[in-house]
């Protein structure tokens, strides 16, 4: 084991890496480690050499850009991730068992529809508009802060709420440009398009439901789980 | 000892064949270490390759990123006295993975061999 850098040295490390534009605190963090452990071994290896020679070395094993590419990739494979457990809860309604709950909410909606209702496709979608605004109002109400120092300090962060405002915003874009979209006069769904509409209006309610209380709880539970050194407090 | 601009050539020639095989490296290593953090990796790969092979921080983390962001690795940050250390391991998904690479790249050495050394008929 070789022997650590003092804290002192740690923190200027910390400093080099923000001076060569890392402004993300959890990827200072991962480039800090890796700078540390080789100046450590070399170090070991060779003790006369001292800790600014040693940094300069390890540095230029470096790209020409620096750490650029390394935060790049980073922020690319967060914003993957992302994607994915949004997408992966969305799934999840298609595989047992939520697909029963999916399964019976689509047969309700195709039920109403079919039932000769005589409704505008504009009317229906007022069901979509008052989900979307119930969503606004609770993220409003508990939902955490969008503030600037939560959203630049730490990748992750950044890269999901990044995420989170193009899923948000789709809970009114469903609904009203379908709502203008659709022919103002009455129809009578026949029964592909009711079940065609009843599938369209499930997918919408869940996917606001999984923007308004799933994919915030995933944040928490990451933070909690992948980041607890960082303490990050969100409201 | 060979000339200085063959050096040159077969050096490069061997930064893009590493480069090209780094995921496969880096799940291979994690499959028989269960978790590595980032030095780690690289130091390992020197050692396993009497120096041979030296894997650039400027491609390591990339890799690792990427494969984090495909679901083929997780990470978990623990202290180690007055900083962080973030040491990455194989998911299930990344278990299935390394059978799938080892098996490609084993079919590509083989393919290679049969191009550069033909067996005369």
């Amino acid at each position: 084991m070789n022997e650590q850098l003092s804290k002192n040295e740690v923190e200027m490390l910390f400093k080099f890496v923000k001076s060569k534009y890392v402004h993300y605190i959890d990827v200072q963090h991962e480039i800090v480690d890796h700078l540390a452990s080789s100046i450590e071994e070399m170090k070991a290896k060779n003790p006369s050499v001292s800790f600014e020679t040693a940094l300069r070395q390890v540095y230029s094993n470096f790209p020409i850009t620096g750490f650029a590419s390394l935060v790049a990739e980073k922020q690319t494979s967060l914003t993957r991730y992302w994607t994915k457990r949004f997408w992966g809860y969305m799934l999840s309604y298609m595989r047992l068992p939520k697909i029963i709950i999916a399964g019976l909410l689509v047969y309700i909606f195709q039920l109403i529809l079919s039932n000769g209702l005589s409704i505008t496709p504009s009317q229906l979608y007022i069901v979509l508009v008052i989900a979307a605004f119930c969503s606004v109002g609770y993220r409003y109400k508990y939902g955490f802060e969008f503030n600037k120092d939560f959203r630049d300090k730490y990748l992750v962060t950044s890269t999901y709420l990044a995420f989170y405002a193009g899923i948000f915003s789709m809970n009114f874009y469903f609904p009203l440009n379908m709502a203008l979209v659709s022919a103002p006069e009455t129809v009578v769904f026949d029964p592909v398009q009711s079940w065609l509409f009843a599938i369209y209006i499930v997918v919408c309610l869940l996917w606001i439901h999984g923007s308004t209380f799933i994919f915030p709880k995933m944040l928490k539970q990451e933070l909690e789980e992948k980041y607890s050194h960082l303490n990050i407090k969100i409201a | 000892m060979l000339p200085k601009n063959l050096r040159y050539i077969f050096t490069n020639m061997n930064k893009k064949l590493l480069r090209g095989s780094l995921e496969t490296i880096v799940i291979k290593l994690l499959s028989d270490n269960q978790e590595m953090y980032g030095y780690e990796i690289t130091q390992k790969v020197k050692e396993l390759t009497d120096d041979d092979f030296k894997i650039t921080e400027g491609a390591l983390y990339p890799t690792l990123h990427k494969l984090e962001g495909k679901g083929i690795l997780e990470c978990s940050t623990r202290s180690i006295g007055n900083r962080f250390r973030k040491y990455y391991s194989l998911t299930e998904a990344g278990q299935s993975e390394l059978v799938i690479m080892l098996q490609d790249m084993e079919d590509y050495i083989k393919n290679m061999q049969l191009i550069l050394n033909p067996r005369l008929s």
